[in-house]
């Protein structure tokens, strides 16, 4: 890293079980697919922007642009969670004692975890329903809506798993 | 269940969830779950879908990673040193010259960067151990650093804007633009007060007298660093202006454009680019998992009828247009002690909205009060990024030093608001001569 560089902030720890290990090889996985979906944004716009110069369009670029956007959103998720990218107020927290800060720790995992699941529970049955009854984007593309929306699925699946496993591992391992 | 009892369950958990620790995004949205099931029970739950996927699969978001990619780049590649040791040639023959080339490189960094915390980190690291050096009153060190880094908020490109004329439905571009001249006041009023303190305390002035660091003789080649980013900025507020692009597009072009700076300056390499991309990654999951998660709760709001509640219990009040104004910057003001600007604005602005709009308040003047509002949210305690961020690389001061630095720009912000309410057009008169 260059020295102008902002610190980063990364407070994961190696995971000591086979399912955390497991966990985090996953979330990473799906992390650098996300990656891939901000260079496939880039490259798709401006080349949309390129080709207006010269009076022509691709016609699909906002939408297939969109469904990466959800993609990067959903498949990068359990990264980011991993890696401490998501923020939390921890004025709090960082003054419990530790028998407290174990306590939060064990509670706020847990209501995670329920609430994850309960959204993955409906967005699967959503992506059932858009798969029955072949809903279609109204676009040029005429997308089945399944197709992207499964993204949503892997994505928050993912996230469960990398929060089962915090819960495994006794949230020793909580970013 | 009875509203009332509905209404204080929502408030106590979501205290609880987040004095715990738990991830903002996460608690947002668990409890915004928990209010759904008691309102309406597992019918209610079956919106949740749709509000996800709504929330995530939407074209003007996708500005948020394409800016994202295009501050990340600019900040890793090292071109932020080479811009600010150019701003400090041009303005450091001033009294205290170097705390006003941190309010005005803070100012175009973050703009371009997009993120207050990595502006005040970067130029931080660069500048404190210079104006040590040359002993800088450290508390007014601190402060300019964190209140510059924060005017990127308001100067565009900012994803705040994009966020919030997301959620209202007004346009990006005018709020771009409506951001402007309120932004450069801004960074003057703050380089004014930094002269007025000058002029008035001799104490405060630094011992050395300001020279620019590196050989003499080149100076002037270590002045036209300041272009490319500038040229960077003026390209994409530009094509914006002109109609060329749209946001998205522009930010797209914007990345694309701190890929070749970066190549130019040779300092693009694969290192550089991963770690952008993934920081990308992590940063726009972030925000967007905070949207989804506040959504959820909106839609709980909304489902329960707490919204309409609190909404006609407001009106009941008979407040007057101002001084129903005076309440929500009191509450924006302590909210933003606590909580990050975008939770902020999604909390609170689907129940306040048609508040708003019924007081007849134009949405874009007060997209851009807001955003000073949540600027003022990153330096005021005990949660301020931009203070712990300063802090972190203040070189051992304490907090409370960085704390007492931040606090007279926060006055400042405070005028700038009033200001804003009494001259509205210095937002508002650039989206007015906007094309198309």
């Amino acid at each position: 890293m260059q020295s102008g560089s902002p610190p980063d902030k990364d407070t994961s720890t190696a995971p000591d079980t086979a399912f955390g290990r497991f966990a985090l090889r996953l979330s990473n996985a799906a992390g650098v697919l996300a990656g891939l979906c901000v260079v496939g944004i880039l490259v798709l716009v401006c080349a949309e922007v390129g080709l207006r110069q010269f009076k022509r369009s691709m016609l699909v670029a906002d939408e297939i642009a969109g469904y990466l956007n959800a993609a990067l959103v959903f498949l990068g998720l359990a990264y980011t969670l991993a890696h401490g990218g998501f923020i939390r107020v921890e004025v709090v927290y960082d003054a419990m004692p530790q028998p407290l800060k174990l306590l939060s720790r064990w509670v706020f995992t847990s209501v995670a975890a329920v609430f994850i699941a309960t959204i993955l529970f409906y967005a699967v049955q959503h992506v059932q329903y858009a798969f029955v009854q072949d809903t279609r984007a109204v676009s040029v593309l005429d997308t089945p809506e399944w197709l992207p929306q499964s993204v949503m699925v892997i994505g928050l699946a993912v996230l469960l798993v990398q929060l089962v496993a915090f819960l495994v591992e006794r949230v020793r391992n909580v970013p | 269940m009875s509203l009332e009892l509905i209404i204080l369950i929502l408030i106590g958990s979501l205290a609880l969830m987040l004095l715990i620790g738990q991830w903002t995004a996460l608690a947002l949205g668990a409890v915004g779950v928990l209010v759904l099931y008691l309102s309406k029970g597992l019918i209610g739950l079956q919106a949740l879908s749709s509000v996800i996927w709504n929330n995530s699969a939407s074209y003007i978001l996708i500005a948020v990673p394409m800016f994202l990619l295009m501050g990340e780049i600019i900040l890793r590649s090292g071109v932020s040193g080479y811009f600010y040791r150019g701003v400090v040639v041009l303005l450091g023959w001033l009294p205290g010259g170097l705390l006003h080339a941190n309010i005005l490189s803070c100012a175009v960094f973050s703009a371009v960067s997009g993120s207050s915390v990595a502006t005040a980190a970067t130029v931080g690291t660069v500048a404190i151990p210079e104006m040590m050096k040359r002993k800088y009153p450290p508390r007014m060190t601190f402060g300019s650093l964190a209140a510059g880094g924060t005017l990127g908020i308001l100067i565009p490109p900012s994803i705040v804007m994009v966020l919030y004329g997301a959620l209202v439905e007004e346009s990006i571009a005018k709020l771009f633009m409506a951001g402007i001249f309120p932004g450069l006041m801004l960074s003057g009023i703050f380089m004014l007060y930094i002269a007025i303190r000058l002029l008035l305390d001799p104490t405060l002035r630094p011992v050395e007298p300001p020279r620019a660091p590196g050989e003499i003789g080149s100076t002037l080649s270590d002045a036209l660093h300041v272009f490319p980013v500038l040229a960077l900025l003026v390209t994409v507020l530009g094509g914006i202006y002109v109609g060329f692009a749209t946001p998205t597009e522009a930010a797209a072009v914007g990345a694309a454009g701190a890929i070749v700076l970066a190549a130019l300056y040779g300092n693009l390499n694969a290192k550089v680019f991963n770690e952008s991309v993934m920081s990308t990654v992590k940063t726009t999951c972030m925000v967007v998992f905070i949207i989804i998660g506040a959504q959820i709760l909106s839609t709980a709001l909304t489902y329960s009828g707490a919204s309409r509640t609190i909404s006609e219990w407001v009106l009941s009040l008979g407040l007057s247009k101002w001084s129903f104004f005076a309440v929500l910057v009191v509450l924006y003001i302590v909210l933003g002690c606590f909580i990050d600007g975008i939770s902020m604005i999604y909390m609170t602005l689907p129940v306040l909205l048609p508040l708003i709009k019924q007081f007849g308040f134009d949405l874009i003047w007060f997209g851009i009060v807001l955003t000073i509002l949540i600027e003022l949210g990153q330096i005021t305690p005990p949660v301020g990024l931009n203070l712990f961020t300063i802090h972190a690389i203040s070189g051992g001061y304490s907090f409370s030093e960085v704390v007492k630095g931040s606090a007279p720009y926060v006055v400042l912000m405070l005028i700038m608001v009033v200001i804003l309410c009494v001259f509205p057009e210095i937002a508002l008169w650039l989206p007015t001569t906007m094309r198309g």
